[in-house]
């Protein structure tokens, strides 16, 4: 009996020690891996792992022995897929979650992470359905509320009078529709909203409604892509063989103006089409921001491609969340909860300035305006100018 | 403890694909009716949820039914639900009786191609049906928030805390009601009712030439079926606390189905065993359990559930097509009969 | 007790004339043998006669009631039973419960009819009919083996049991002892006249062995090319010049 009492006391005392000397915080990385979103999935992983690869050097410059631990895992773009993904990196000790990337997936993992008070820093999700105060949920995007005004704004500068939004027929798509036509009614224009479904792989049927519609449009009209890679550049490369597409002015939602919509990731043609149309558009990350040129340096060499524009939101939703997990007293969900606001408030990452309003999403909003056009040999989204949430101001560069 | 709530989530989820299995074990395993759109009689289930508890629940915090789909409207729902524990409930159970009956009606409607096209035109029919209805529903923000989905769905035990024993409720709650399901259909089914669904499934101009009615039966089935899978529906709806149309893909009807193939061909308690397996392939292909087991794997694993889901159909269909669990007679008292004569003889 | 009467019944499949105006009436209680060389209609009489499919003209009589084109369940609740050429049993079933599924005002067959424990004493009765038929017809000892896995014969004998069980007025057997052993053939034919006899059953039944047939039969129908060539007592149809050249060709001689 006394045998076994000195036993179990070094076996505690093992267990003990192991636990103190591990020093290991499991991190959630809920990113989609399978499913509608799964083009996106390795960029996140990528900036997520070298977010924490510099985090962990800064802790060694430090003297911390403390390490963070990725539980990556896959949320297949869905909400049950959200769900099940949260479910399994809590009972795994998460305490808090970067991701979910889509509005689906971070819908399904919300009741849970309010209920089990595990802490959501998503970059993305931009629905305005999860606008809620004082929830389990953080999100490092300005709305697309703000986006649409954006845009609107900038159609009226360039004269445009009337305008076809042909969007993606899923929650994106309309989160950024609905306020961009609501904004350029407002200012006077006409808007035609035109939705197609986004999980098809052909768009011949659904670009030639596009031009029958485009016939329509005045001298002043425009058509607006609110688009993913993979369906934008097959609608693109439909346009492009449509006379009528050919001769009206295009804009494009962000996705359209990042590097995975131009050589080497996509087709030569398609950009000759998209820099023929004029095409422009917003991307929501600062300008001339050295972090984000700093991040997509390392993430070149590093991957050999350019990172999403998603990218950068993961990367700085990493950066805020190890942050708040070194200054927080124990790692608790409850405890980041408190903390991730003000470390975000003294934020700026590579996708920006990271101010959280009253709902605990993005507040600020300074976005990069860029124009498809031909650049030392090749074509390339090229800075043009910047947009100011605070002012309102569209700033020009030529 | 961390073992404890993926256990609890697991069965949870055992619970309700065990609804659905059966379900589709009455319609397929017994009957021969090849309804590859079960998917959509789940969704069915889970929206009605959300249409109740939207209008409902809204109104009776205070709130307005006009904005159900915003983030206010959502989180006015919760914190209501977790100060008024016979509101939610209340809810809850209205809307689960609902669904059953939007289940059942839909079934009904859908039954109706069944009495003319078969086979696997008509498995093809149904999945496309519900692809259908689930694009329809994703573009027309008019039905329940369209394409953003709705939340704020409260769970029927909000009041309950801390979270742990509230799934650990309404874990067991689920596992009560698919006990209940099962023990329905074992009812209606070891019965001569029973027998008319296997002969309309085995041959149907013969279950016809002795005067039984394969467009009545077939009708009764797809609502019983289409009942029990709305159920199914709304046990997921309130558990998830959230519906969007991302859910609701052919996946899972094929989930559901080599869950039924792998159980046995109408074997209900077979059909736990497929539920079992497929469950725990579909939730623990993952980083994070093989890491709390101390596994260290050298791929991506959450690339595996497709593959192994595969595998094991395809396994199955080459090796023991008929299942595990062989189909066994139904028990009807036929048998004691038969028992007393062959004793007697011997 | 009922009579069946056909009326220039004729039904084609594409140009293939199956069944050529072919008019009789079977008195109730009557044994009528359906004789023919193959192909020449007789199964698509049985077909079309119990709504399978419904005939291109001419009209159907079961006693005095009109059941042209009706349904072959309807038809079954009239009183019409019949069997299939080629089993068509619930193979996926046991035995005894392809018999039991024959059964006639089973209330457990209605949805509604699960509930309460009347059915269950109804299914004790049935059962013990359904038994005893299959230990009639030799079955007793599969009554619980998967229809699927009886011989060719076997499966006959449980189509007949099937269509037995169905108390039928009117009973349409297609050749019920094909791939049967001669001697036990023979055996079920004296069972069924005897059946027969007792339930004063209306019975036609297509059979190719004709000396099984013509030691039971009160009546022969003889079938070619889709039309009726002979009627009348075994005897008298045997000698009938038109029989033997609907078997054998016209130059044949017997
Ligand atoms: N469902 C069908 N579709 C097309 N043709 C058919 C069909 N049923 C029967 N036939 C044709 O009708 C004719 C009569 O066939 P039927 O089966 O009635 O002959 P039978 O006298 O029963 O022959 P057997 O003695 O071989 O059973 C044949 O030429 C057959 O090919
Ligand atoms: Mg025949």
């Amino acid at each position: 009996m006394k045998r076994f009492k000195s036993l179990f006391a070094v076996l505690v005392a093992l267990l003990v020690t192991a636990a103190f000397a591990q020093q290991t915080v499991p991190i959630g990385v809920l990113i989609p891996l399978t499913g509608g979103g799964s083009a996106e999935g390795p960029y996140l992983r990528n900036a997520a792992e070298m977010a924490f690869e510099e985090i962990h050097e800064m802790l060694d410059a430090a003297g911390q022995d403390l390490r963070f631990e990725l539980l990556v895992e896959d949320t297949r773009t869905t909400p049950e897929g959200g769900l099940e993904a949260i479910e399994a990196v809590a009972s795994a000790g998460a305490e808090v979650v970067i991701g979910p990337w889509s509005s689906g997936a971070s819908s399904g993992a919300r009741a849970y992470a309010n209920s089990n008070e595990v802490l959501i820093v998503s970059p993305s999700s931009t629905s305005p359905a999860l606008a809620i105060p004082d929830d389990f949920l953080y999100r490092l995007v300005t709305p697309d509320t703000l986006q649409g005004a954006a845009v609107a704004q900038l159609l009226d500068e360039e004269g445009i009078e009337e305008v076809i939004i042909f969007h993606r027929g899923d929650s994106y798509g309309e989160g950024l529709a609905v306020p961009l036509r609501d904004g350029f009614e407002e200012r006077g224009g006409t808007a035609t909203m035109l939705a197609f479904d986004p999980d098809i792989s052909d768009y011949a049927t659904e670009v030639s409604t596009l031009a029958q519609e485009a016939r329509r449009l005045g001298e002043n009209g425009a058509i607006m892509l609110i688009a993913f890679q993979p369906d934008g550049l097959n609608i693109l490369g439909h346009a492009r063989l449509d006379p009528t597409l050919g001769d009206v002015r295009w804009f494009g939602s962000k996705d359209a103006l990042s590097p995975t919509f131009f050589p080497p990731e996509a087709p030569e043609e398609v950009s000759q089409f998209m820099a023929d149309v004029n095409l422009t558009g917003f991307l929501p990350t600062s300008p001339n921001n050295p972090i984000r040129q700093e991040f997509e340096a390392a993430y070149q060499e590093r991957y050999g491609n350019s990172p999403s524009p998603w990218a950068l939101y993961m990367y700085d939703a990493a950066w805020i969340t190890a942050l708040s997990v070194i200054s927080a007293s124990e790692y608790d969900g409850a405890v980041l909860k408190e903390i991730v606001p003000t470390i975000a408030k003294r934020y700026i990452g590579a996708s920006g300035h990271k101010l959280l309003n009253e709902d605990g999403d993005s507040a600020v909003g300074l976005y990069e305006l860029l124009n498809a056009r031909e650049e030392g040999g090749t074509i390339a989204p090229v800075p043009i100018g910047s947009w100011d949430s605070g002012t309102g101001i569209i700033t020009r560069f030529e | 403890m961390p073992w404890t709530e993926i256990l609890v989530a697991f069965v949870t989820f055992c619970a309700i694909y065990y609804i659905l299995a059966i379900s589709l074990n009455l319609e397929y395993g017994f009957t021969g009716i090849p309804n590859f759109g079960k998917v959509l009689f789940y969704a069915a289930g889970a929206y009605t949820s959300a249409v109740v508890t939207g209008h409902l629940l809204t109104r009776l915090a205070g709130g307005s039914g006009a904005d159900v789909c915003t983030a206010r409207s959502a989180a006015l729902r919760e914190t209501f639900a977790a100060q008024e524990p016979l509101a939610i409930m209340g809810v809850f159970l209205l809307a689960l009786v609902a669904s059953a009956l939007v289940g059942a009606l839909l079934g009904g409607l859908l039954s109706l191609p069944s009495l003319r096209v078969r086979d696997v035109y008509l498995g093809l029919l149904l999945l496309v049906a519900a692809e259908i209805g689930r694009v329809f529903v994703r573009s027309t923000p008019g039905i329940i928030c369209g394409s953003h989905g709705m939340g704020g769905i409260p769970n029927p035990f909000s009041w309950v805390s801390p979270a742990g024993t509230r799934y650990l409720v309404y874990a067991l709650l689920c596992v009560l009601v698919a006990l209940l399901c099962y023990w329905l259909v074992q009812r209606v089914v070891h019965t001569p009712w029973g027998r008319v669904l296997k002969m309309v499934r085995d041959d149907e101009e013969a279950a016809q030439a002795l005067g039984k009615n394969p467009a009545k039966v077939k009708i009764q089935v797809m609502m019983l079926g289409s009942s029990l899978a709305a159920v199914a529906g709304s046990l997921y709806a309130f558990y998830s606390q959230f519906v969007g149309t991302e859910d609701f893909v052919p996946f899972l009807t094929f989930l559901v189905l080599s869950m039924v193939i792998l159980g046995g061909q109408a074997n209900n308690l077979g059909a736990i065993f497929g539920v079992l397996v497929m469950t725990a392939i579909d939730r623990f292909t993952r980083g994070s359990i093989f890491s709390m087991l101390g596994i260290d794997l050298p791929f991506d694993v959450s690339y595996a559930r497709y593959v192994v889901t595969g595998l094991v159909l395809a396994l199955l269909v080459m090796y023991r097509p008929q299942g595990l669990f062989p189909e066994r007679p139904l028990r009807t008292p036929a048998w004691e009969v038969w028992r007393r004569r062959a004793k007697s003889r011997a | 007790m009922q009579s069946l009467e056909l009326k220039n019944l004729s039904k084609r499949f594409g140009g293939i004339k199956a069944v050529d105006n072919v008019s009789f009436k079977v008195e109730a209680g009557q044994f009528v043998g359906l004789i023919g060389p193959n192909g020449s209609g007789k199964s698509t009489i049985f077909n079309v006669v119990a709504g399978s499919f419904p005939p291109d003209g001419g009209k159907v009589l079961l006693g005095d009631r009109d059941i042209t084109g009706a349904s072959s369940d309807v038809s079954f609740k009239r009183g019409l039973v019949r069997s299939f050429q080629i089993p068509r049993l619930f193979f996926g079933m046991s035995v005894l419960e392809n018999v039991l599924a024959a059964a006639r005002s089973q209330r457990g067959e209605r949805m509604t009819g699960t509930v309460g424990r009347v059915w269950r004493d109804q299914e004790r009765e049935l059962a013990e009919r359904a038994l005893e038929l299959l230990e009639f017809l030799n079955l007793g000892h599969v009554a619980r083996n998967r229809a699927s896995d009886l011989s060719g014969g076997q499966m006959k004998l449980l189509e007949l049991a099937r269509s037995l069980m169905a108390n039928p007025t009117v009973l349409l057997l297609d050749e019920p002892a094909a791939g049967v052993v001669p001697t036990l053939a023979h055996e079920i034919f004296e069972r069924l006249v005897a059946y027969q006899r007792d339930h004063n059953l209306t019975l036609v039944v297509i059979e190719h062995r004709l000396e099984v047939l013509f030691g039971a039969a009160d009546r022969v129908l003889v079938m070619n090319n889709g039309r009726l060539v002979a009627d009348g007592e075994p005897g008298a149809v045997a000698k009938d010049p038109a029989v033997k050249e609907a078997y054998f060709g016209s130059e044949a001689v017997v």
